[in-house]
């Protein structure tokens, strides 16, 4: 499981997201903000989404991860939820930790 | 109610056996109890372990996931009783409690709502108790752990509804087998005395209760339905 396979099941998620809620934003991406100002999406959303990432990370590894924790949270602005790259990256770093 | 795959938790015996072998025939059914279902209840495919105990309940909810991806009722039934004035309640009674009635179907929802969130459909029904509503002289533990499942509920309903997921109580009166036996003995009016209606609740009304719920998904939740009189 690399970062690219991470950020494709986050983006297809993410496009049932928008698909649901009706967000005609233009296409998903990379950059696509996730959280704070600019998001398009709600928390209970993006709640949706981490439990999809962790799901995937489960069924291709047997790893259980837990993506949202203190360091996480108390980041900031610097949240690693703040666009679609910077959760693929905390979902890799997750899983390769556990 | 259309085939559905439902998780029972406590039913190898009283109402969650009882639940169980209802839906058997037409349904995949799934127990989640301290010892199996009875062979003779029909298909009833069991994972045994204590609810009180974390680590096996979640290594169990682990399995029943894996086995069953797609769960569409969760029907969090198992409780224990111990009717006893707190002044003089084991301390290690009271945490079981806490972790029987609260805990575990905290966690098991939690592990069965995840799947749920992602299919984007699925109901979780909790049986709740008279206990809280007519503070029962004894049940001061129990009636908060159901007290406590209904406020969770509630607020487990708000987060599901955008998935499609949502959670509503049984709120039950009494139900004339399992956990009350010990309690009812040979005299049902004990029970019976505090129940507006004097009458234990039928199964029929029950599962026709779950039912109900089971089978408006889009727009019912957090509700708590009343038996016997109870308001």
């Amino acid at each position: 499981m690399n970062k690219a396979q991470l950020l494709a099941v986050i983006l297809a998620e993410l496009q049932v997201i928008f698909e649901e809620g009706g967000i005609g934003a233009g296409p998903v991406a990379a950059d696509t903000v996730l959280f704070g100002d600019n998001s398009l999406i709600d928390s209970l959303a993006l709640v949706g989404l981490i439990i999809k990432v962790e799901e995937y990370i489960l069924e291709q590894t047997g790893r259980e991860v837990q993506l949202i924790d203190e360091d996480a949270i108390i980041n900031g602005s610097q949240t690693p939820f703040r666009h679609a790259d910077a959760l693929a990256d905390l979902a890799l770093l997750k899983s390769n930790a556990a | 109610m259309p085939p559905k795959t439902i998780l029972i938790t406590g039913a190898s015996r009283g109402l969650g056996l009882a639940l169980a072998q209802h839906w058997a025939p037409d349904h995949r059914v799934i127990n989640l109890s301290r010892t199996p279902a009875p062979a003779s209840a029909g298909e009833i495919r069991s994972y045994a372990c204590d609810l009180a105990d974390e680590t096996a309940t979640l290594a169990a909810l682990r399995q029943i996931t894996q086995d069953h991806p797609k769960i569409d009722l969760l029907i969090n039934n198992a409780a224990i009783l111990a009717t006893v004035p707190l002044c003089v309640m084991k301390t290690q009674d009271i945490g079981r409690l806490i972790d029987i009635n609260l805990k575990a179907p905290i966690l098991i929802s939690k592990a069965v709502i995840r799947k749920m969130m992602q299919a984007r459909s699925g109901q979780i029904i909790n049986i709740l108790s008279m206990a809280p509503k007519l503070a029962i002289v004894g049940d001061s533990v129990y009636a908060a752990t159901k007290a406590g499942l209904e406020s969770f509920s509630r607020v487990l309903n708000k987060e599901g509804h955008p998935f499609g997921v949502h959670v509503n109580n049984i709120g039950l009166s009494a139900y004339p087998s399992g956990m009350l036996d010990h309690v009812i003995g040979q005299n049902p009016a004990k029970v019976l005395n505090l129940i507006p209606h004097k009458r234990f609740a039928p199964l029929p009304e029950i599962i026709a209760g779950i039912e109900f719920f089971a089978s408006n998904p889009v727009d019912i939740g957090g509700q708590t339905l009343h038996f016997g009189g109870i308001a």
